[in-house]
This record gives C-alpha cells, sequence and structure tokens, in this order.
C-alpha cells in the first residue's frame, strides 16, 4: 500500500495525472457552458412539478442561445428566482412583447396554478435574462445520483473513502 | 490484471458504452419515422370578458378573457415507441400595435397567452400520470394491451371551456382585436431531443397542418346592468 509513497517521483506523477483528469473534466464542463451560453448546461430534476415528462433524478441538456427563434411559449426553460440559487424547471405559459424585455410567465405542467407565487416579491413576470436555458434533451434517471447525494450528505464523504480505497488497494 | 475488480470495471464500462450507443440509435430513431399531424376544426364558440380576480391569489381585479373553443384534431402520427407523452396546448395570439413607444409591423403577435392544455400520456407512461388508481385503471384499459396507442392522438373537443383565463400585463384586454387560436404540440420522447411543432416541413416530418383559427375580436366588458343577454359574441374578420 505504501509503495506508491516511496518512490517520490511515482506519487509525483500520480498526483499529477489525477491533476490532469480534474482539470479536462473541468474545461470540458467549462467549454459546454460557453458553447451552450448556459451557466449550467446540465441540470438534474428536482421536483416533480413536472411529471409525467420529467421525474425527479432526469438529467436535462439546456440551449441558452436564441439563434432561430426567440423563447416562446410552451418551451420548458429553467430558470432561477431572483436571489436564490434553486434552479425551476417549468414551461413557458405567456409572453407579452417582444425582445429581451419581453415578459414571460412560467406554470409547471403539474402544477395547477402558474408560478405567481414562486418569483419574488413584486416580480410578476420574468424577463429573458432571468432564463438560464431551455431544454433541449433529457436523459432519464441518470442524475438521481445527485440527489441522493445532496439529501444524504452522509453518503459524500463515504463515496469518497470508498473510491480512495479501491484506487490505494488497486497500486498492489 | 486479472483481479475481479478489473473485470466489473471493464463490464461496467462496456454496459455503459452500449446503453449509451442504444440511447443514441433510438433517439435518431424519431428522425426516419414520418408525421403528419392535422387539425380539422379550430374556432371560438363563445367570448367573455370579465374584470374581476382572475385567480383566487390575485391581489388586484383585472379584465380576463374567458375564450371557449371548438377542436377536431388527429395528432396519432406523432405517436411512436419512443413517444413518453404530447403535451399539448391551444394559444390565443394577438400583435400589439406599439411596445414602449416602437410601432411593430401589424403581423408580429406579441402577446401569446396559453388558454388551453393537455396531457396525452402513451400507454408505456402511463404508471407515470398523476392520476387515481381508477382513473390509471381505465387509462390502461383504453390502450388494451397495445404498447403503442395512436388513437390517443385524436382529440375532439366541443364547446370547451378554457383552463387558464387570460391577462394582459397593463390590465386591460377587452376590445383587443386581431385575436387568434393557434395549436401546438411538444412531443416528449422516453430518450432523445424534446420537439415542437414546426414551421416547415423537415424531411419526412410534415408541419401541422390547420392549426389556425379566424381572427376574432374580443368583446367589451360585460356589463352588469344588462343581464345574463350581455353574452358577447366574438367577431369574425376575415
Amino acid at each position: 500500500m505504501l509503495s506508491g509513497l516511496a518512490n517520490p517521483r511515482q506519487a509525483a506523477a500520480q498526483l499529477m495525472n489525477f491533476g490532469l483528469i480534474v482539470s479536462t473534466a473541468f474545461m470540458m464542463w467549462k467549454g459546454l457552458s460557453v458553447i451552450t451560453d448556459s451557466p449550467s448546461p446540465i441540470v438534474v430534476v428536482l421536483s416533480g412539478s413536472m411529471e409525467p415528462a420529467f421525474q425527479r433524478g432526469d438529467l436535462l441538456f439546456l440551449w441558452n442561445r436564441n439563434i432561430l427563434s426567440e423563447t416562446s411559449v410552451g418551451e420548458i426553460v429553467v430558470y432561477n428566482v431572483k436571489d436564490k440559487d434553486i434552479p425551476i424547471v417549468h414551461r413557458v405559459v405567456r409572453k407579452f412583447g417582444i425582445g429581451p424585455k419581453a415578459k414571460l410567465l412560467t406554470k409547471g405542467d403539474n402544477n395547477l396554478s402558474d408560478d405567481t407565487e414562486l418569483y419574488a416579491r413584486g416580480q410578476d413576470y420574468l424577463v429573458r435574462k432571468d432564463i438560464i436555458g431551455s431544454v433541449v434533451g433529457f436523459i432519464p434517471f441518470v442524475g438521481y445520483v445527485t440527489i441522493m447525494l445532496s439529501e444524504h450528505p452522509w453518503l459524500k464523504p463515504v463515496m469518497l473513502g470508498m473510491m480512495g480505497l479501491v484506487v490505494v488497494l488497486q497500486r498492489e | 490484471m486479472y483481479s475481479s475488480l478489473v473485470r466489473i470495471q471493464n463490464t461496467f464500462g462496456f454496459f455503459t458504452t452500449v446503453a449509451f450507443v442504444v440511447a443514441a440509435l433510438i433517439a435518431a430513431s424519431d428522425f426516419v419515422t414520418p408525421r403528419a399531424p392535422v387539425v380539422n376544426v379550430l374556432k371560438t364558440t363563445n367570448l367573455q370578458v370579465v374584470r374581476g380576480r382572475p385567480h383566487y391569489y390575485s391581489s388586484k381585479k383585472e379584465e380576463y378573457a374567458i375564450i371557449k373553443f371548438t377542436l377536431d384534431a388527429d395528432l396519432s402520427s406523432l405517436f411512436t415507441w419512443n413517444t413518453k407523452q404530447l403535451f399539448v396546448y391551444i394559444t390565443a395570439e394577438w400583435p400589439s400595435t406599439s411596445v414602449s413607444g416602437t410601432t411593430l409591423p401589424s403581423n408580429a403577435t406579441s402577446n401569446q397567452a396559453v388558454i388551453w392544455d393537455t396531457i396525452v400520456t402513451s400507454p408505456s407512461a402511463d404508471h407515470l400520470a398523476n392520476i387515481g388508481p381508477i382513473a390509471l385503471k381505465k387509462l390502461r384499459k383504453s390502450a388494451a394491451g397495445k404498447p403503442i396507442d395512436p388513437s390517443r392522438g385524436k382529440i375532439t373537443l366541443k364547446n370547451q371551456r378554457p383552463k387558464y383565463q387570460i391577462t394582459h400585463p397593463s390590465g386591460k384586454i377587452a376590445e383587443t382585436e386581431d385575436v387568434t387560436l393557434r395549436l401546438h404540440y411538444n412531443v416528449q420522447p422516453w430518450v432523445g431531443v424534446l420537439t415542437w411543432n414546426q414551421n416547415a416541413d423537415y424531411g419526412l416530418w410534415k408541419q401541422l397542418s390547420g392549426g389556425l383559427s379566424k381572427k376574432f375580436s374580443l368583446p367589451s366588458l360585460k356589463k352588469k346592468d344588462e343581464g345574463k343577454k350581455a353574452k358577447a359574441r366574438g367577431i369574425l374578420v376575415s
């Protein structure tokens, strides 16, 4: 188990390898962010407000560029309520005006009423820059790991511990 | 090199690769299935504009419009083995003559509001629909064991009351001109790309034929002293 540490050169090479992998993954994520023009191009569905279309744990791919046409009624968008960090995935049901100042109203398919109550106080409509992307595709169920990690925080160190153990034991 | 851990890793890696390729093939199969959705009838039957609170939680009184309509559509070609559900919705659209000071060309529909929507699930997704156990049983029976059921795509509604009363941010919606109803759909696949109704024919996918109602104008506010006879009718503008 200590053979890696006994040889500093090998340890340094391993560390560099690890660093390269982490930075490659990070750059791929940031590159995707730049291409889609969205701060968070892949999101996990957290609530059941868009059932039966999206279940909790589905992974969604977002696109935030309006190349061919503006964001219009019927699109499924992800937005953050002002000053809150929770992304909400709902459908645009009303749009008044055109361009970046157009007023948009959203509603979850599974909700009876629209999102007026979710918006910040005094805010009745969203504008285009509140939206961080429209959903263009999805993979079912893959994101459930993220939900489990955030709802059972003790899982994180357990998983990291297991992965670390596997890496260390492999060096035999 | 032949430890069981390495074997498990290889198997898992192979599994994810295969799953990914299969998912990509399923998603691609959507593009080679033809689609030909048709709307036979879409027209308004009753129009009303009322001043009041559109929802129970509204804090102020505004003018809101109730647009009842008749619909006859055949969207069965949109159901494939990869379809999870179909989201069908009808929007009322009308242009604004001026938006923040600048005048727009008259064909710009700069106001859109959904008046009615419905979710049509494929039999493979019935277990996900949020309905009670009896309704679920009825839904499953209606498909009679078929894995896909395109007949669910045939929608016929007569004098349907809208789900949503629409307002305008300015608070006034009475006597708005050049309003039209338009049908849209959103196909939600099991795996792949979400698609909406398109504006042109792309390959095997045909544009929605029909789906736009004639132009009408919203009536003026219902006057209380005229009593029940104040049901205003829509005016058709050809």
